[in-house]
């Protein structure tokens, strides 16, 4: 019996030390990793890898960019990435405090809500580097490697020109896909490295893509010509642009070269622009969407461009969104539209509002816009109607086609009425409906639709820009009039749009500059547009305000009287708030290589 | 745990070489006694034959029949030193045994079927018995060990029925990354820390904590922070004793938090709405306007100004804990078994809202254990244990979260949104009433009577199988065992939900004289859905075989172990993210130790552990875990002997060794580069198609592998004074090394996701002192005083962060736990203050920066506050912890009691209503003694419009030592007071013995400096939804039958 015993527990012990012993054992792993060797052997799986790379491309105008990896990293809070970038400046108000505490100028390089861009940026970078080193041994058709590779090298100058719009000159990496970590020095080229090196990459991209023209149904959306061609352009007008070039917000030696491309004013960059922006307009493949022929909708075009279908002729580079949604319209439509569940996002502040011009294409300072300030909302710029929601306007009714009132008010009591002035709600008074599809039913709204990240009205005025800055006023008005007529402003007897004969140059800047604000509105441009002029000093700064509208006396002419409030002191710190800290811990790991921006 | 003799004194039998005569077929008989009289329950066996044993009865009287030839038995009775009695010419033998007051012959459990002598132990070891640990009614195991063992680490964040048990470490914390939990052993068999909770205290023997490298390397990779044996009671040779125990227990919350009544409230808020500049009349017009104050004042109109305590009026005054244990226990010479039935009811503390809805909402907790223990010895040299339990736990809660959008009840009652001042619970037609408003939160009363219950069931069943095969034909001594466990947990969930806008609530509307329902358009209540999931299902196989070995040699003890071991476990998650944690995991190992004792003077211990797991990479799958540990016996020495005679036992000890954590806190295939597929991708296409993305992943690292801690302990065992007094003291330093850290000095500019890597160090140092002093009084008086107290302080040595701006500011060098953040610097008292002392950047005087703010201190002397001006305040985890217990007994009566406390540590006030953060709900007395000009001198809270800079706001950004402050605390954590009636009066009642009895778990707390009514023992930061501590108490009768 013992014996038995015995040899019973000597056999189970030495089955399990054989067993524990021998290779293949049951340590060994369970799962077969999926390789690198493995993605890249494999079609769908290589275009998968690509397609992932495009996914970050619509962060300055996505209206909830934490679904679309913006909250990747640390920012304030990631709740504060629930918004449009456009709630960053004086155009909008955010429901979140990380807005808000950075317009109050309270960001740090620990806190500041864009912190996390570097490292995605720089991800997104890898990635282009790894699908272009690998992208070889797929099994793709040679002719399709070329453009796939095009697409990649695109991307990757996509994202540095996102690097060098918040940081400035950063530092390039090239060709690296390496697992080992690096041993390179951590510091930042210059701005004006950064600037030639994407130009480069955009020109040797363009030449391996598509035209907008030429690429097949099924691939609109990826990256063109064009789309390389504008956003070149997009860089070389901001290159020229002041802050860039000439007055750089430090003129400290060691820092100026990594902010500025050009420390002494140097007009030739503006011909580099106006070339680059020229060359965009000459493609056939572009045209500035146009429809006049509405006497109840003037400057229809700018309302059919957003929500006429995905596809164009003015949108260059887009970012795609699912059929059959209405992300726009839920973000941004008051509740007694989109149903009370859903918060409101993006308010529109009085500032911008203040942007918008008259009918006449005079601003509303001008003393012959024939503006009220007792009727604000009246005979203003076509765009307006097409961008903000105020109080009394009209618009589809929630459920059927019925037009119906919008209420924005405050009773005597300041209790609101409708959807008026309420946390969670609208902060400011009004609502945004750019881009959005107001003319159906929101319950049976499915808009089709892309995001333009680029589209051919930047390039239009860019090109206005530049050539105005080179002196020559009156081909700046003719382009910037382009832009007027397809908005439906009056042209006037005088066929100017609202422009004075002989308006100088200073007179004409302005106007331009105004107009990027009011085309451009909740399109993400702002942040940077008032930064490349420095302008942001006195438009980011000072207060941020918002109109409580009430009844009237009984019989008085107009119905309600208005009130203008301020939500929030803004304060501009020059020169720290023109660019994005570098995330101070990368500035610790560099041991000081990496040289801050001025202010930070 | 001395019931352990038992297995010792059967090696012990089987080692000795015999040589003796037959006296087979002869029968002996007498009585075992003490001094004091007869001893019932005493073992007599036959040496030759282990399992040839009667037990002697209430008189001590017992009759043996011999089957061996030696002539030789044995007499064992726990606590007594055991003796071996020639019986060759005797029939009639009488013993009177003596007590072991040493504790020579006590065995300590260390795990994997080893024991030793505590004479010869040579590592670190506390323990506790069942009998203390039933002292504590607290359903949770755990929360009885709190201030017993010096060592022992917890912090009981809950009272929740059914989740009350406490976090706990060994020795503090000695890694900033992976797992702090001990390993748990319960009968060789591992538990997760969850199910420590769900053990029957009726089961248990005996609780070991296992400390230093001495005892714990042998668990190799898990051993690092330390290990907690669980053994359960087993039966022993005779009749069957049947005990019948019923405990009804009050339970009622240790603190119930103090509010405000709304008129107070009220005030304050218009105080703080002057201070902001607004206008009260027409903000909260409601409130403020015309007589609205007065009837808040008054409560003369109880409906439309209501003065609701929502805590009060959502909980009961007690709950009821209720506890039945029946066991029954007894065996033969071949089978011996132990059976256990338990069932425990924990009440929870709301009213009893949804009992006319047909359905039970109330937070509850029923568990049902169960336990049978079998030893079969089918010969002489065998032995068979079968052991199979099973626990089955329901546990209730509130479905509230749906009706309040995502918070409990007991969130919004500490967060203060519940406004005591905007509606009643009911108004007078008996409609509930609510508010639209965003305010406050919904009326809780209808969210607990109509929003359905959660409920959760946990399965656990677990079968141990061993064998233990004497091999004296081999070698005297030797001994082969094998072991298969297998445990399965399988829990699943069935919800009742109403949805939060199917409720039906009311507002009034005055001015139509009309209730409106809060959700527009409802009529009607809306229909419960009912709901289920199985939310796990684990199973976990070990298996072991091994061999031991032990034998004298005159004075020379050698001992031996070899064991092979694998665990496998398997585990189906739910919820596919965490797929990775939770992939079936395989370890497979050696152990093998040796001791040696000369003399039971000289103690010598190798142990090493070689183990394996299939986390790594082939080359890194196996390490060592090396330890060695000596003792000398001083005690025995003749100069210590014959010089210092009020020393009884005097040992010193050191062990070092290396021990591993192999919860690395990583996913389990780590070292692999694996691509992620599913990521997000684009849409293309002028019809939009959707592509997925695929992205590199986390780099891999080869190289990946456990960390490891170096452990070093020393200590000296003492008994003085005729053992009146013992003492241990012990020293210990762990140094962790390995600690998963993502590099921090990577560029970012690489772009690729960083891998953990081997690179932390962290430092745990600290000492341990235990005294325990016993005597009598007379004949009758026995008592007991036992203090323990346990230091335990770590440091990160290293982990690879980049410099910092201030050095202040470097997590390295500062505890784990370390908490950074702004020195509160009083408040700004005048405006010179205000205007010239440093501020926030963004701060205005006088706008968003008033007079009575909290002021911090400047570190970098910049003049402006900001993150650079933190620095580190203090360490969320205690580093002294420590028990005082005293007790006496005086006839059938005993009574004794413990103190618990910790110190050294900081809790987090600003939580919920504590920090004004919902000024229009709930406000507490604390906010009362506000900075206001008159008050400026004595304010102890700043002044109430302030939200960000005073850190009302919640986020967190300006915390600084004005709210984090010292949690120290003296817990009265128990008390038992029992009577046994006299045998005499027992048999009256045809029973043995009767034991009646009151106990108490958590009475109260003796010493706190907190502000507020936070337990201390509170999660660091944020107290939303925790469940209030419960005090028990507790009245039982016990029956032996």
């Amino acid at each position: 019996m013992k014996n038995k015993i015995f040899t019973s527990i000597l056999v189970i012990a030495g089955s399990l030390l054989i067993y524990s012993c021998k290779k293949g054992s049951s340590l060994d792993p369970k799962v077969e990793p999926l390789t690198e060797e493995k993605v890249f052997a494999d079609s769908a799986m290589t275009f998968n890898f690509l397609n992932n790379l495009y996914w970050n491309t619509g962060l300055d105008i996505h209206s909830y960019r934490n679904t679309i990896g913006g909250a990747t990293g640390t920012g304030p809070g990631s709740s504060d990435w629930n918004d449009s970038f456009e709630t960053l400046t004086s155009n909008a108000a955010s429901g979140y405090s990380g807005q808000d505490a950075f317009l109050k100028g309270t960001a740090t390089s620990t806190s500041h809500p864009l912190l996390a861009m570097w490292a995605l940026m720089y991800r997104k970078i890898r990635g282009a580097n790894k699908f272009m080193a690998n992208v070889g041994s797929s099994p793709i058709s040679a002719g399709r490697k070329k453009v796939l590779t095009a697409e990649a090298r695109f991307l990757r100058a996509f994202y540095y020109q996102m690097l060098t719009r918040y940081y400035g000159g950063v530092q390039l990496v090239g060709d690296l896909i390496s697992d080992d970590f690096p041993t390179y020095e951590y510091k930042r080229n210059t701005y004006k490295e950064c600037v030639d090196y994407i130009a480069s990459e955009y020109d040797k991209a363009a030449a391996d893509l598509p035209s907008s023209a030429t690429i097949e149904a099924i691939n609109y959306g990826r990256a063109t010509s064009g789309a390389c061609k504008a956003l070149k352009a997009r860089l070389l007008v901001a290159a020229a642009s002041p802050l860039f070039n000439g007055s750089p917000a430090s003129t400290d030696a060691s820092i100026a070269p990594l902010i500025a491309y050009s420390t002494s004013y140097d007009a030739s960059l503006w011909q580099k622009a106006a070339d680059a922006c020229k060359a965009v307009i000459d493609l056939p493949e572009y045209a500035l969407v146009v429809d006049n022929s509405l006497p109840a909708y003037p400057g229809n075009g700018f309302w059919k461009l957003f929500t006429g279908g995905r596809k164009n002729s003015e949108f260059i580079f887009v970012y795609n969104l699912a059929a059959g949604g209405k992300t726009l319209e839920t973000a941004w439509f008051p509740r007694s539209i989109s149903g009370a569940g859903d918060l409101t996002y993006m308010n529109p502040t009085q500032n911008v509002v203040d942007a918008f011009g008259m009918a006449n294409g005079k601003l509303i300072s001008d003393g012959a816009s024939g503006y009220n300030v007792l009727d604000p909302y009246k005979n203003r710029d076509p765009r307006f109607y097409y961008s903000i929601l105020y109080n009394q306007a009209t618009m589809t009714n929630r459920t059927t086609t019925a037009q119906t009132t919008i209420n924005i008010y405050s009773d005597a009591n300041n209790n609101r009425v409708g959807d008026g002035l309420q946390a969670y709600y609208t902060k400011t008074g009004y609502y945004a409906r750019k881009m959005c599809n107001d003319r159906v039913p929101y319950t049976s709204l499915t808009v089709d639709r892309a995001l333009p990240i680029i589209r051919l009205a930047e390039v239009v005025l860019g090109y206005a820009e530049a050539l105005n800055e080179l002196g020559q006023t009156e081909a700046a008005v003719i382009q910037l009039n382009k832009i007027r007529d397809r908005a439906g402003i009056n042209s006037g007897a005088d066929g100017r749009y609202g422009i004075p004969a002989g308006a100088s140059k200073e007179q004409l800047r302005t106007l331009i500059r105004n107009e990027y604000r009011v085309e451009f509105f909740a399109e993400g441009h702002w942040f940077y547009d008032t930064r490349r002029w420095k302008t942001a000093e006195e438009t980011e700064n000072g207060n941020s305000t918002l109109i409580r509208a009430k009844p009237g006396a009984t019989g008085s002419t107009y119905p309600f009287v208005y009130s203008i409030e301020n939500r929030l002191e803004m304060k501009f710190l020059a020169p720290a708030m023109y660019f994005v800290p570098i995330p101070l811990a990368e500035i610790l790991k560099s041991k000081s290589l990496l040289i801050q921006n001025p202010g930070w | 745990m001395k019931k352990y003799i038992k297995i010792l004194a059967l090696f012990v039998a089987l080692v000795a070489s015999h040589s003796a005569f037959a006296q087979v077929g002869k029968t002996i008989s007498g009585t075992i006694s003490d001094n004091s009289g007869p001893l019932p329950a005493a073992t007599i066996f036959e040496k030759e034959f282990t399992n040839n044993g009667v037990s002697t009865d209430e008189n001590g009287k017992f009759k043996l029949k011999l089957r061996g030839q030696q002539g030789i038995i044995v007499v064992k009775s726990i606590g007594y030193l055991s003796q071996e009695i020639n019986v060759s010419t005797k029939t009639i033998v009488n013993v009177s045994l003596k007590e072991d007051a040493t504790g020579l012959e006590e065995v300590v459990v260390l795990g994997v079927g080893q024991t030793t002598k505590k004479i010869t132990l040579t590592g670190a070891v506390s323990s506790i018995s069942g009998t203390q640990i039933r002292q504590s009614p607290s359903a949770s195991l755990q929360n009885s060990l709190a201030g017993r063992l010096p060592g022992f680490f917890s912090q009981q964040r809950s009272g929740q029925p059914g989740k009350d048990g406490a976090d706990f470490q060994i020795r503090g914390i000695s890694t900033y990354s992976g797992g702090t939990t001990p390993l748990i052993i319960v009968d060789d068999v591992e538990v997760t820390s969850d199910q420590i909770s769900l053990i029957d205290q009726n089961e248990v023997e005996n609780v070991t904590i296992l400390k230093d490298a001495s005892t714990t390397a042998v668990y190799g990779v898990r051993g690092a922070n330390g290990v907690i044996i669980i053994t359960t009671r087993r039966g022993a040779s005779g009749k069957p004793t049947l005990n019948f125990k019923n405990e009804t227990g009050l339970q009622t919350p240790t603190q119930r938090p103090v509010i405000n009544d709304g008129y107070t409230t009220l005030n304050l808020l218009r105080e703080r709405l002057a201070g902001l500049y607004t206008n009260p009349l027409t903000s909260y017009a409601d409130y403020f306007s015309g007589d609205n104050l007065q009837h808040y004042l008054t409560n003369d109109d109880p409906y439309n100004h209501p003065n609701i305590n929502w805590w009060d009026e959502v909980m009961k005054k007690v709950s009821i804990q209720n506890r039945i244990n029946f066991d029954i226990s007894g065996g033969n010479n071949t089978v011996k078994y132990f059976v256990n039935l338990g069932y425990l009811y924990q009440g929870g503390l709301f009213k009893d809202f949804s009992e006319d809805q047909g359905y039970n909402s109330n937070y509850l907790y029923n568990r049902y254990n169960f336990r049978s223990n079998i030893d079969i010895t089918p010969n002489k040299s065998l032995k068979i244990k079968i052991d199979l339990s099973g626990r089955f736990g329901v546990t209730n809660e509130p479905n509230d979260k749906p009706w309040n959008n995502g918070g409990t009840t007991f969130q919004y009652l500490w967060n203060g949104e519940l406004s005591s001042f905007l509606y009643p619970i009911y108004w007078p037609n008996g409609l509930i009433a609510s508010s639209s408003s965003s305010l406050t939160k919904p009326n809780p009363v209808a969210n607990l009577m109509y929003s359905g219950y959660n409920r959760s069931y946990g399965n656990n069943i677990s079968a141990v199988t061993s064998a233990n095969q004497q091999l004296d034909f081999i070698t005297p001594g030797l001994s082969a065992n094998v072991l298969l466990a297998f445990s399965t947990d399988y829990s699943f969930s069935s919800n009742l939900t109403r949805n939060s806008n199917e409720i039906l609530a009311y507002t009034y509307d005055p001015a139509t004289q009309r209730y409106n329902p809060v959700t527009a358009n409802l009529y009607r209540m809306g229909a419960l859905t009912r709901s289920s999931s199985s939310t796990l299902t684990k199973k976990n196989l070990n298996i072991r075989a091994g061999l031991n070995y032990n034998r004298d040699f005159g004075k020379h003890n050698i001992g031996g172990l070899a064991l092979i071991n694998r665990t496998t476990s398997t585990v189906l998650p739910v919820g596919a993210s965490t797929v990775t944690l939770l992939d079936p995991y395989n370890i497979q190992g050696f152990t093998g130790k040796i001791n040696y004792a000369y003399n039971q003077k000289y103690l010598l211990d190798l142990t090493a552990a070689y183990n394996g797991s299939d986390r790594f990479e082939s080359t890194k799958r196996y390490k060592w875990f090396p330890a060695v540990s000596v003792g000398w016996n001083l005690g025995e020495e003749s100069f210590v002997k014959d010089n210092l005679k009020f020393i009884d036992f005097f040992k010193i000890r050191a062990a070092y060794g290396i021990t591993g954590n192999d919860n690395i806190g990583t996913t389990t295939f780590a070292y692999q580069k694996t691509y992620t597929t599913g990521a997000s991708g684009a849409i293309f296409g002028e019809t939009p198609q959707s592509y997925s993305g695929i992205i590199e992943p986390t780099l891999g690292n080869t190289n990946i592998t456990w960390m490891t801690t170096e452990d070093f302990n020393a200590g000296i065992d003492m008994k003085l004074f005729n053992n009146k007094l013992s003492v241990t003291v012990d020293y210990f330093r762990k140094l962790t090394k390995d600690i998963l850290t993502t590099p921090g000095l990577i560029p970012s500019s690489f772009g690729g996701a960083l891998p953990p890597y081997n690179l932390g160090r962290v430092q745990n140092r600290g000492y341990e002192l235990d005294l325990t002093y016993r005597d009598k009084i007379g004949d009758n008086i026995e008592f007991f005083v036992n203090s323990n107290l346990t230091f335990a302080k770590n440091k990160v040595l290293y982990r690879d962060e980049p410099a910092y701006l201030y050095d202040g500011l470097a997590l390295t060098g500062k505890p784990v736990s370390a908490v950074f953040q702004y020195t509160y610097d009083g408040f700004y008292q005048s405006l010179a203050d205000l205007y010239t002392a440093p501020r926030l950047a963004a701060s205005t005087p006088l706008s968003s920066l008033q007079l009575g703010s909290v002021k911090y201190k400047d570190l970098t002397g910049d003049g402006i506050i900001n993150a650079n001006d933190k620095q580190y305040i203090g360490n969320n985890n205690p580093n002294y912890t420590g028990g005082l217990s005293f007790g006496f007994s005086y006839k059938g009566f005993d009574i004794s009691t413990l103190f618990q406390g910790s110190f050294d540590y900081i809790i987090n006030m600003n939580r919920g209503a504590f920090a004004y953060a919902r000024a229009d709900r709930v406000s507490v007395p604390w906010n009362l003694n506000r900075w206001t000009p008159v008050n400026a001198e004595n304010a102890t809270f700043p002044e109430l419009s302030g939200s960000a800079q005073n850190g009302f706001d919640g986020s967190g950004s300006y915390w600084s030592t004005f709210w984090f402050v010292k949690g120290d605390y003296i817990r009265w954590k128990n008390f038992e007071l029992g009577y046994r009636f006299p045998s005499s009066f027992s048999k009256k009642l045809h029973v043995n013995n009767i034991r009646v009895y009151a106990n108490g778990y958590n009475m109260g707390i003796v010493y706190t400096k907190l502000p507020t009514s936070v337990d201390p023992e509170s999660a660091l930061t944020s107290s939303a939804g925790e469940y209030p501590q419960q005090r028990v108490f507790n009245f039982g009768v016990q029956f032996g039958l």
